[in-house]
């Protein structure tokens, strides 16, 4: 029979009380010269029970943590086999959240009662709804090509307005054309025309981009020529003011019902090398010109046309200049001149204009237009483009370069030039 | 062809027949006893005549050429690791052999912790300390040097018959 001193069964009481209460006992310690008998094998398996306990608790405490990584103790508690395979189904989990998260919405986890249920369901609506938004996403790219294409065949028809590469080539000795939609078509439009008073040379900024800045730019240019073959108005400040009457009258813009207000800046030359001048009138769109090295700027008046709001009554100013041989003119919309870029934003603005014209403004035209298209785009750099851009660039020819029975001696009266509002420059 | 003498392996997944011919009336499912009586008894045999160390090779061997042959045979989804587990879960359960989980895979090193729980070897055993998947052992290694062409060292690490309520192998590529 083993004989067990009383405060050693205390100890064995305490330490048991302790574990139930939640503490963490110290192991028991008998003297090292207990005898061998069973009470000592006890005390030892209690001891083992107490350590390998502690393990399991702290290793239950580094799970509730989220710790998936801290290794099982080595125990074999049928407890602790329980909470390792606990472990082991946690960190599958993880893994097949890792999957999805990586694209793998065909992942499923089976055998875990109800979260295997949620889970399921869970992947299941995600699989569902990517495939709704690949499906949408495929909808709208083949209505965004459809739409492309639709534009991009629009923009063969508002090229056919412009003017062939070869107008006015007889009054014109160099000259450029950079015009450049910002949405594939747009609201520049350019015209050159002959006249029994020399050539026309128009740039028409409408209202907006896009398909409705070309609806509205097709009016115009077509209101214009109107106004120039059927009408034979040739001064370019009539040629603003009826412009701006047919426009309103035409978009039904003169009365109060019409849902839309919508207009254009312009800009009209004549030139008439015959009676050695250009005749310029603009409509905020102002002209330049470049003489030796040196960028000069001809404001047109504050004034747009076809408005609700554009007076009809408005007479636009005439300005004469006298032409020479080192004079270079230029017409731009205000699209270049708004474009943000560089590394503060700020508008490529007339300094910028002013910069690539003087540096360039003894090489060819086709120079030039390469020279101003290039610092366009390193000045926008990673900004989009703002809005259409448009610009003219050209010398004029000298007169015996004309066609015979072209353009009129100076004292030839030419009805509709030679206005009220007219300026010599 | 089963009973010819050999120094190399004869096997061939065609020696598994005809099912549906050989069968009609039974169809091709068995008990798990059935299955565990086998293999226990063929194991006491092999320990008595081999000894256990040898015996356990010949269960590992076995078993890789299981696997081996299982991935030619049975799987059709070889390409990433997601792929070919999910069609590795997929088979073993619908076989009944048991419901794998990944619990650790770093695709870089080639280390993987693979859980089967409901191990057909070995699940519902009595507790004796033991780990006993053997075969097991060697149809991961199959499994996993025909889908990466590299040689695995696969143990398991835990297993029912030790007291563990899943079979956890360790797969560690050399």
């Amino acid at each position: 029979m083993v004989t067990v001193a009383a405060h050693y069964l205390d100890q064995l009481t305490g330490t048991v009380y302790q574990i139930l209460r939640g503490e963490k006992p110290p192991p028991l310690q008998l003297p090292a010269d207990y005898p061998e008998d069973e009470f000592k094998q006890l005390v030892g398996y209690i001891n083992r029970f107490i350590r390998e306990y502690d393990e399991f608790a702290d290793f239950m405490y580094s799970m509730a943590r989220g710790e998936l990584d801290q290794p099982p103790p080595a125990g074999k508690m049928r407890v602790l086999q329980s909470f390792k395979s606990l472990q082991a189904n946690l960190r599958h989990l993880t893994w097949k959240t890792q999957q999805i998260a990586n694209g793998d919405l065909a992942q499923r986890v089976d055998f875990m009662g109800d979260f295997s249920t949620a889970f399921n369901e869970m992947t299941r609506q995600l699989e569902q709804a990517f495939a709704d938004l690949q499906q949408e996403k495929e909808r709208s790219e083949q209505l965004l090509r459809n739409v492309t294409d639709s534009i991009r065949y629009a923009q063969r028809i508002q090229s056919a307005l412009l003017p062939a590469p070869g107008a006015l080539a007889s009054y014109l000795a160099d000259r450029f054309c950079l015009w450049l939609p910002r949405d594939i078509v747009g609201g520049d439009i350019y015209c050159m025309e002959e006249c029994p008073a020399g050539a026309l040379v128009a740039l028409l900024d409408c209202t907006g981009h896009g398909v409705p800045g070309a609806l509205m730019s097709m009016l115009a240019v077509t209101g214009l020529r109107r106004l120039i073959r059927d009408e034979h108005c040739y001064s370019p400040a009539l040629l603003l003011a009826r412009l701006n009457e047919s426009i309103r009258t035409t978009l039904r813009q003169d009365t109060a019902t019409t849902p839309s207000d919508d207009g254009l800046d312009a800009a009209i030359c004549l030139i008439a090398p015959a009676q050695g001048r250009l005749i310029f009138a603009g409509a905020h769109l102002p002209l330049y010109t470049v003489a030796n090295g040196q960028l000069a700027q001809l404001r047109g008046d504050r004034a747009s046309l076809g408005y609700k709001r554009s007076k009809t009554d408005f007479a636009f100013t005439s300005h004469t200049i006298e032409l020479r041989p080192d004079l270079a003119f230029y017409l731009c919309t205000d699209g270049l001149l708004d474009q943000p870029g560089g590394p503060r934003g700020l508008p490529f603005g007339h300094h910028g204009l002013q910069q690539v014209l003087e540096a360039h403004w003894r090489e060819p035209f086709a120079q030039q237009r390469e020279a101003l298209q290039d610092q366009l785009l390193a000045h926008a750099g990673t900004h989009s483009r703002r809005d259409d851009v448009t610009v003219l660039g050209w010398t004029v020819a000298a007169p015996s370069s004309q066609p015979a029975g072209g353009p009129l001696t100076a004292s030839l009266h030419v009805p509709g030039v030679g206005h009220a509002n007219d300026r010599s420059v | 062809m089963f009973k010819e003498e050999r120094t190399e392996s004869q096997f061939d997944w065609s020696m598994l027949g005809n099912l549906a011919e050989g069968r009609p009336n039974l169809g091709d499912s068995m008990n798990v006893a059935v299955y565990r009586l086998m293999q226990f008894t063929l194991r006491d045999v092999l320990i008595q005549r081999m000894g256990v160390a040898d015996a356990d090779r010949v269960f590992y061997e076995a078993g890789r050429k299981a696997g081996e042959q299982f991935y030619t045979h049975v799987l059709t989804k070889k390409g990433s690791f997601p792929e070919f587990v999910g069609d590795l879960q997929e088979s073993l359960q619908k076989l009944n052999i048991g419901i794998l989980r990944v619990e650790l895979a770093d695709l870089e090193k080639l280390n993987f912790t693979l859980t089967v729980a409901e191990d057909l070897d070995c699940s519902g055993l009595p507790v004796c300390g033991e780990q006993v998947c053997t075969y097991d052992e060697g149809f991961i290694h199959g499994l996993l040097t025909s889908h990466t062409g590299r040689e695995f060292r696969v143990r398991e690490v835990d297993c029912w018959a030790s007291g563990d309520r899943v079979c956890r192998f360790e797969a560690h590529a050399i």
